[in-house]
């Protein structure tokens, strides 16, 4: 008996048409932190000086003498404000004597000091990632002094400031 | 494999319609089949981590850049300061029976966040090891080959690329995209 066999061998190649992942990519975006900070660096002083009839002058934007200094620092802000309160009178021993503040500004700690009109210092727009703002304290005693008791008048300059 | 029942039959109809012809030698045909088929081959991602840059802090002037190396991972910035952790993108592709493969990934153009965007460009980069040996895929697909039928592979894939054009205009958040790969496997 004769017996033929029909093999029929098929090979099958298989694509394999895979996965797809996906990746989440992100960044979170912050804020800058603003802050601020007022920094006393010297009281103001007029010194020694000799009653008489004329005004006695602290110049904050001069070199004589030596006004009261502060600096104001920050970073981030886009602006900010500085506020100042002069009392009116410098009190001695159970006396006053009258006087009138002024102030005066700079972004450096010794030069370029310019006067500031009025109680407030504003700066806006500003684009730098910090800044350093400089500041002088002087004044006016008022004239005449000749009546004044000698000794030590005194008073407290108050200075305020805000940034965003 | 399948077996003809066609002998049996013919061989029983020869006998009953010769019962005298014991001397001949019937002979007949069977025929066998077989499909013989390749072990199925099959491939799959995982994804082991998704791309964070972290937290940039948008500059007062200027603009920034945020950078994370697809090769080795690492983060890099300017004009901007960042802070928080980040990682870099990765998945791997595990395979068996597979001959060769192609990995194609598309890279959003920009981060989003709901009304604003920034500017996107991506990188990647693929490896044997899963921690190190990382070499920089150019363009958009990558093809490689393995060891075929009754065999598996494993390759691995990071995805970094760069955030630009953060100022300080734009809008505080989390921009988010997604980075699309898939395989091909044979």
């Amino acid at each position: 008996m004769k017996l033929l066999l029909l093999i029929t061998a098929l090979v099958v190649t298989q694509d394999v048409a895979a996965q797809a992942a996906h990746v989440g990519a992100n960044i979170a975006l912050a804020e800058p932190a603003v802050s601020c900070a007022l920094h006393l660096q010297t009281d103001g002083d007029f010194g020694s000086v000799r009653r008489s009839s004329s005004d006695i002058v602290l110049d904050p934007t001069g070199i004589r003498g030596a006004p009261g200094t502060f600096s104001f620092t920050g970073t981030h802000a886009s602006a900010f404000t500085v506020q100042i309160t002069f009392p009116p009178a410098l009190a001695g021993k159970g006396a006053l004597l009258p006087w009138r503040g002024a102030w005066a500004q700079s972004q450096t700690p010794h030069t370029g000091f310019a006067p500031i009109v009025g109680a407030t210092y504003q700066r806006e727009n500003l684009n730098a990632t910090s800044f350093a703002y400089y500041f002088r304290i002087g004044g006016t005693v008022s004239g005449p002094t000749h009546h004044a008791t000698p000794g030590v008048y005194r008073a407290k300059i108050a200075v305020a400031a805000s940034c965003h | 494999m399948k077996v003809s029942l066609l002998y049996p039959t013919v061989l029983l109809a020869a006998c009953m319609a010769a019962p005298q012809a014991w001397a001949q030698s019937p002979s007949t045909n069977v025929a066998v089949e077989i499909v013989l088929l390749d072990p199925p081959s099959s491939c799959s991602f995982s994804v082991q981590s998704n791309l964070g840059f972290g937290t940039a802090v948008k500059p007062s002037s200027g603009t920034g850049t945020v950078t994370i190396n697809a090769v080795n991972g690492a983060r890099s910035a300017s004009g901007v300061t960042t802070s928080g952790s980040s990682s870099v993108g990765q998945v791997s592709l595990s395979g068996s029976n597979v001959s060769s493969y192609t990995v194609s990934s598309t890279f959003p153009g920009s981060l989003t966040i709901s009304g604003g965007s920034l500017s996107y460009s991506g990188a990647w980069a693929q490896s044997g090891s899963t921690s190190s040996g990382y070499s920089s895929i150019s363009g958009g697909s990558y093809s490689g080959s393995a060891s075929g039928s009754g065999t598996s592979f494993t390759r691995y894939f990071r995805f970094g690329g760069e955030v630009g054009g953060i100022g300080k205009s734009d809008a505080g958040g989390l921009y988010s995209g997604r980075i699309s790969t898939s395989a091909t496997c044979n």
